[in-house]
């Protein structure tokens, strides 16, 4: 209810996006079972939560199973009367923790290695809007592609949990750490990222 | 001038460190922070850089997350298995107890899992007995509280009494509203008051109605049914009933939410007040309403509608009208309500109304003064049979067309007409296209209070063979051989494409000429959802309406944006490469108010008109062989940014 006063001014767009859908949610709880609320959170979440845990974890496989864990662990939680100031950042710690215990960093399975990028180069061959554009396009998100791969844990974690429009204290929160650690993991990444880019 | 900053190892540096940027553009610093900042970048090249980078770099991570990650990643098909899951967990777990509950609400206000939490054991048992004793006073607290109902607001109380009304007569067969109420006038300068009865008979099903007057305070029921309507009307009551047509009130439910909403609706200010009171019979709620800005003559000054606290059900409501000599007041009270099965009721009432099948739509949807039917014969009116939409019902209406992409460009409309029907009514090219607006619309097609007419173009044509087809709204968009005035940059451009090039130069002019029509769609779409309704019906909405009603704006803005700024990754190469197609970001502050937005959407609309007129003058064919065009000017750049950069703004707006 309260979820949309504690919003501030973002300037990435994905972020604010994000905050529209937690907006969305805030509205008449109250008057919804806790089966009903849950159901809402998982409608909500489930694509984001997915996502960072395959991207920061590597494995599509458990990625499912583990999404759907912590959204009835949500339920048993709220049922037993825990209060949950913020949901979405419970529910991405919740996944968290899931995945870091389930899931050894060895076996990360990389998203996107060789031949699924020799695929994905196929497809967007045809999107863009002319060759040079098309050939720099690629070329960039290939940088990104390898720079992303050769982060440490830990950085993939910040950056997916970053990018799915997470907020710096709930981060901290998520991975256990102090916000200043996260902004300086954030930097790292982006310096990482653009060094790549540059050369 | 610049205020030092500290580094990480606390040295001080006249330049903030790298992470403070990362932290200013995410808008993590506080707001002293980054107004020392801004200060700073105001002043420092080398910094401002640096921030540009990390934004640029922000961008590109983004648009690899979206069209490179995000894609990779299906969704996994078994989600429906959670729902089973969930039931399951639900079913065992049993009721949510009374003391979670309890704590669930207070931990809401007091963390007090927290304090359990604190690892201190010779503390913990002091906290456990502090918060021990202050959940016992705060559950004191709250039983006082939750024993004193909390007062509705004026739309809850509206809205509540409606859905009662058409629960009562949903819950009856063929149902006959019977109503018998007592009208009183006084002027507010004397004494003198004039007594009327008033009872009216509504056959729902059929569309009859049936009303009789009496002077007087009569009681028991009207004898004589058939010399009844030989009886010339009551002078009290006529004038009554053109005093709530004069004011949107609807005269053949004087006594109903449905008609004082209708009044209230055309408000654009007003005071609401809820009190509860206690009638002889029962406790009751009253809605006083006071209109902010001084009304016309004829016109309500100050209106009060009480209902029942226990079933809503209207039993009062007062006029204040201005009069030239001060104010008029009428009173109108319940002295019977009641709905009966048709065949409970006396077949001489209806002899004479004839039965119609169907309500026949209203030739014109326009806003009309509610017709004044007491001071005619009673007739055939199937106003009593339409049930009221209300504007949350039209807000859904609107979202379900845009789910299916219906509300753009096509000729579909939705209006709540004066008898305060919710008519969606429009015409679709293919029968295809119709079913799956139907469709769409389903979850309000049960409502009584919606009227759902799509019709294909045929069937409209078929219909109306003597009037002029409205043709439907499709813009092929048509490059063919004659010249296009941006040729001349896009042939230096394509060069490389050797043959291709002239079909390369009209796939790209196809291509930003469709662009900017979605464009235009969408600030179409915006438009009409702010002057969908009047600023007292928004008001009126319910909190998940207006959400709902906000959210669809934003949406299209941020269709709208996204279009924009894709427009201007395709120019860009081409007419400004010098110039970055990186995204716009918001400038100003988030829109927080109806009028704010209303006035930006409309100066957005403003400029993105210009800009399509730019883009279809530069990249469709004329005939008088114009090759000069706006589109490579700086200032045309310009007005697409500030259209992105102002999209972006009501895309965020709350």
């Amino acid at each position: 209810m309260l979820l949309h006063r504690l919003r501030k001014k973002t300037t990435s767009g994905i972020a604010a996006e994000v905050c529209v859908e937690a907006e969305f949610l805030a509205f008449d709880q109250d008057t919804l079972t806790l089966e009903e609320k849950v159901t809402r959170y998982f409608e909500q979440w489930r694509g984001l939560v997915h996502r960072y845990v395959v991207a920061a974890f590597g494995d599509p496989a458990e990625a499912e199973d583990i999404t759907q864990e912590a959204f009835l662990r949500l339920y048993r939680s709220l049922h037993g009367g825990q209060s949950i100031a913020n949901v979405r950042a419970w529910i991405f710690r919740t996944a968290h923790n899931l995945a870091s215990n389930r899931l050894r960093s060895d076996q990360f399975i990389e998203l996107l290695d060789e031949t699924g990028w020799e695929e994905l180069r196929q497809t967007l061959r045809d999107s863009a809007a002319n060759p040079e554009q098309r050939l720099a396009e690629l070329e960039k998100f290939n940088r990104l592609r390898l720079a992303i791969a050769r982060l440490t844990l830990a950085e993939r974690q910040c950056l997916h949990l970053r990018t799915k429009g997470l907020r710096y204290r709930e981060i901290a929160e998520i991975l256990g750490l102090g916000t200043s650690t996260i902004a300086e993991t954030l930097y790292r990444v982006i310096d990482k990222l653009t060094q790549e880019n540059n050369g | 001038m610049d205020k030092m900053f500290q580094n990480n190892s606390g040295e001080q540096s006249e330049h903030p460190p790298r992470e403070m940027l990362l932290l200013f553009v995410d808008g993590e610093l506080t707001a002293k922070e980054t107004a020392q900042l801004e200060t700073h970048l105001e002043a420092c090249w080398p910094c401002r850089v640096k921030t540009k980078k990390i934004q640029e770099a922000i961008a590109d991570i983004i648009e690899f997350d979206e069209k490179v990650l995000t894609p990779r990643l299906n969704p996994p098909q078994g989600w429906r298995n959670f729902d089973r899951q969930l039931r399951q967990l639900a079913a065992q777990s049993g009721r949510q107890s009374l003391t979670s509950r309890i704590f669930g609400s207070l931990n809401r206000f007091f963390p007090v899992s927290h304090f359990f939490a604190t690892p201190h054991p010779w503390f913990k048992p002091m906290v456990r007995g502090l918060a021990a004793a202050l959940v016992l006073v705060l559950v004191v607290a709250l039983v006082i509280h939750f024993r004193h109902e909390p007062i509705v607001s004026a739309s809850e109380l509206l809205q509540n009494a409606t859905d009662a009304q058409a629960a009562r007569i949903r819950s009856t067969a063929e149902p006959v509203v019977h109503q018998r109420l007592r009208v009183r006038r006084q002027d507010q300068a004397s004494t003198n008051e004039a007594l009327a009865t008033l009872e009216i008979w509504n056959d729902t099903k059929n569309a009859r109605i049936r009303e009789f007057t009496t002077d007087g305070n009569q009681t028991g029921s009207f004898p004589d049914i058939a010399r009844a309507s030989q009886v010339p009307r009551n002078a009290v009551i006529s004038e009554f009933a053109q005093v709530l047509a004069a004011n949107h009130m609807d005269p053949q439910r004087p006594l109903s939410a449905a008609s004082y909403q209708s009044w209230h609706n055309t408000l654009q200010n007003q005071k609401d007040e809820v009190t509860r009171s206690n009638l002889p019979s029962a406790e009751a709620l009253t809605l006083r309403t006071v209109p902010a800005s001084p009304v016309n003559l004829g016109q309500i000054a100050e209106a009060v509608f009480i209902v029942r606290a226990k079933d809503w059900q209207p039993s009062e409501l007062r006029l204040h009208v201005r009069t030239e000599s001060g104010s008029r007041i009428y009173e109108l009270t319940e002295d019977l309500s009641e709905v009966l099965n048709l065949a409970q009721v006396d077949p001489k009432i209806f002899a004479n109304e004839t039965v119609v099948s169907a309500p026949a739509p209203k030739a014109s949807p326009q806003m009309s003064p509610a017709p004044s039917p007491l001071a005619m014969s009673p007739q055939v009116v199937p106003l009593l049979a339409q049930p009221v939409a209300t504007a949350d019902q039209e807000v859904e209406a609107l979202r379900l067309l845009n789910q299916v992409g219906a509300d753009l460009g096509e000729q579909i409309t939705v209006k709540r007409a004066p008898n305060g029907a919710l008519q969606v009514a429009g015409i679709v090219e293919t029968a295809k296209r119709k079913t799956e607006i139907v469709n769409a619309l389903a979850p309000l097609s049960n409502s009584p209070a919606v009227r759902i007419e799509i019709q294909t173009v045929a069937e409209a044509v078929a219909k109306q063979s003597n009037k002029p087809t409205p043709s439907p709204s499709t813009r092929a968009v048509e490059i063919s051989g004659n010249t296009i005035a941006a040729e001349p940059d896009l042939r230096v451009y394509f060069a490389h494409e050797g043959e291709d090039v002239d079909a390369a130069i009209r796939r790209f002019s196809g291509r930003m000429v469709s662009l900017s029509n979605q464009g235009m769609d969408h600030l179409w779409a915006m438009k009409r959802l702010l002057s969908q309704f009047s600023p007292g019906e928004l008001r009126a909405l319910t909190p998940e309406a207006r959400e709902k009603w906000l959210g669809l704006i934003r949406n299209h803005a941020r269709l709208y944006q996204q279009n924009i700024h894709s427009l201007r990754r395709e120019l860009q190469p081409v007419f400004f490469p010098g110039q970055s197609a990186s995204e716009a970001s918001a400038q100003g502050e988030r829109i927080v108010d109806v009028n704010e937005l209303s006035r930006i959407v409309e100066r957005l609309f403003e400029q993105g008109s210009s800009n399509d007129r730019a883009i279809r003058s530069a990249f469709t064919a004329s005939t008088n062989g114009v090759t000069t065009t706006v589109i490579r000017a700086p200032q045309f750049w310009q007005s697409l940014n500030n259209a992105e950069s102002m999209a972006l703004r009501v895309s965020q707006a709350k």
